[in-house]
């Protein structure tokens, strides 16, 4: 005769083994208390937690400011700074790389990139920029009026000659 | 435009776009003067953008990261390509990135040419000028040219290319493809 109770013979049955190393019976949550497996909308909150999160933490670089003091940045705008200054107020190292990446013309995506941050803190830091002086923009060629023949041609006749 | 500089270069630039894997990155690092560099953005996705997704009202975040080539076309003008991301759904609603383009070349690979509608749609939405660039990947193409244009529906007035997007060249003459279509598209509207 087995010494070990058969499921279904033996009632109340006991989970078996039972030698402390287990919850005892009621110790076990109820299976409400365990906790769900999320419905799939809760998997995409979950996803947009870690990636606000992610996203978040850049803008401490910009003292929690997400938009740009001045809005005329655009991926194009090219950048220059103006001096070789290197230290200054409010200035933190993010500033400072900026301006050492637009010693030669850079265009504010190429910022972006090197300083490995999102287009939008990259434009906050370089209105700080812009608005102590330490550098100048320069507007994509393409105004907003919309085509213009002259550029066309001449971007035309510039890749010809590659 | 404030703190102007008449010194500094200013910039165009062109997009490049299609589904995922069909050749944006290597399209522009064949013809980029430095190596692809990748940035990306944080975009806001509002409620009714998502909801055919997941049934949720809000507004969401996500980002988009993009490659890039640059080419300096004359020493006051320099060339930027923005390769479009291929599977993330919402860097059409990237603003900055359509506003300004000249135009753009949509790449396709004949064999899942499907990947590239949305593609085509997005320029056509926005209503920059593209070209359809077929990218031979097995040093041929699968279809005629006749058989691809129907299965964009592409209309008579949009160019198809055939290129390859390892070869210099064959990106230097896409782009080139592209750039007579807009000057022509110019001068054509009075
Ligand atoms: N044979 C051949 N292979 C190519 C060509 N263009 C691209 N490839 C290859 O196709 C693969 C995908 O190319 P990518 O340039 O990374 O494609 P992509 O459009 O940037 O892809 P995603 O950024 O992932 O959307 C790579 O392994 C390339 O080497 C081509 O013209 N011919
Ligand atoms: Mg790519």
């Amino acid at each position: 005769m087995s010494e070990y109770p058969r499921y279904g013979q033996d009632e109340p049955y006991e989970p078996y083994p039972q030698y402390g190393q287990y919850p005892q019976y009621g110790q076990y949550p109820q299976s409400e208390q365990y906790p769900q497996y999320p419905p799939y909308q809760q998997y995409l909150r979950y996803e947009q937690y870690e990636q606000a999160s992610r996203l978040v933490r850049p803008f401490t670089i910009t003292g929690g400011r997400t938009e740009p003091s001045r809005n005329i940045f655009t991926l194009i705008t090219i950048v220059t700074a103006t001096a070789s200054v290197r230290a200054g107020p409010g200035l933190q190292r993010e500033h400072l790389r900026a301006l050492d990446l637009c010693a030669a013309p850079a265009a504010v995506a190429e910022i972006a990139a090197h300083l490995d941050l999102p287009v939008a803190v990259t434009k906050i830091l370089l209105s700080d920029l812009l608005d102590q002086g330490r550098i100048t923009a320069t507007a994509p060629a393409q105004g907003s009026g919309g085509p213009d023949i002259a550029l066309l041609e001449k971007v035309r006749d510039g890749l010809a000659r590659l | 435009m404030p703190g102007s500089d008449t010194d500094a270069p200013s910039a165009v630039k062109i997009l490049v776009s299609g589904g995922f894997g069909v050749g944006k990155t290597t399209l522009v690092r064949s013809i980029s003067e430095i190596a692809p560099l990748r940035t990306e953005e944080v975009l806001t996705a509002s409620g009714a953008d998502v909801d055919d997704l997941c049934g949720i009202e809000e507004k969401t975040t996500t980002t988009v990261a993009l490659d890039f080539g640059r080419i300096t076309l004359f020493p006051d003008l320099v060339l930027y390509l923005f390769g479009t991301p291929g599977q993330q759904r919402f860097w059409f609603m990237w603003d900055d990135l359509a506003l300004g383009a000249l135009g753009g070349i949509v790449l396709v690979d004949t064999r899942r040419i499907d990947v590239s509608f949305s593609a085509i749609d997005f320029f056509e939405k926005r209503g920059i000028p593209f070209i359809v660039a077929a990218n031979c990947f097995d040093g041929r193409q699968a279809y005629t040219a006749g058989q691809v244009r129907q299965a964009l529906a592409l209309g008579p007035d949009i160019q198809l290319h055939a290129f390859d997007a390892r070869d210099r060249v064959s990106c230097r003459d896409t782009l080139r493809t592209l750039v007579d279509h807009l000057v022509e598209r110019v001068s054509r509207t009075p």
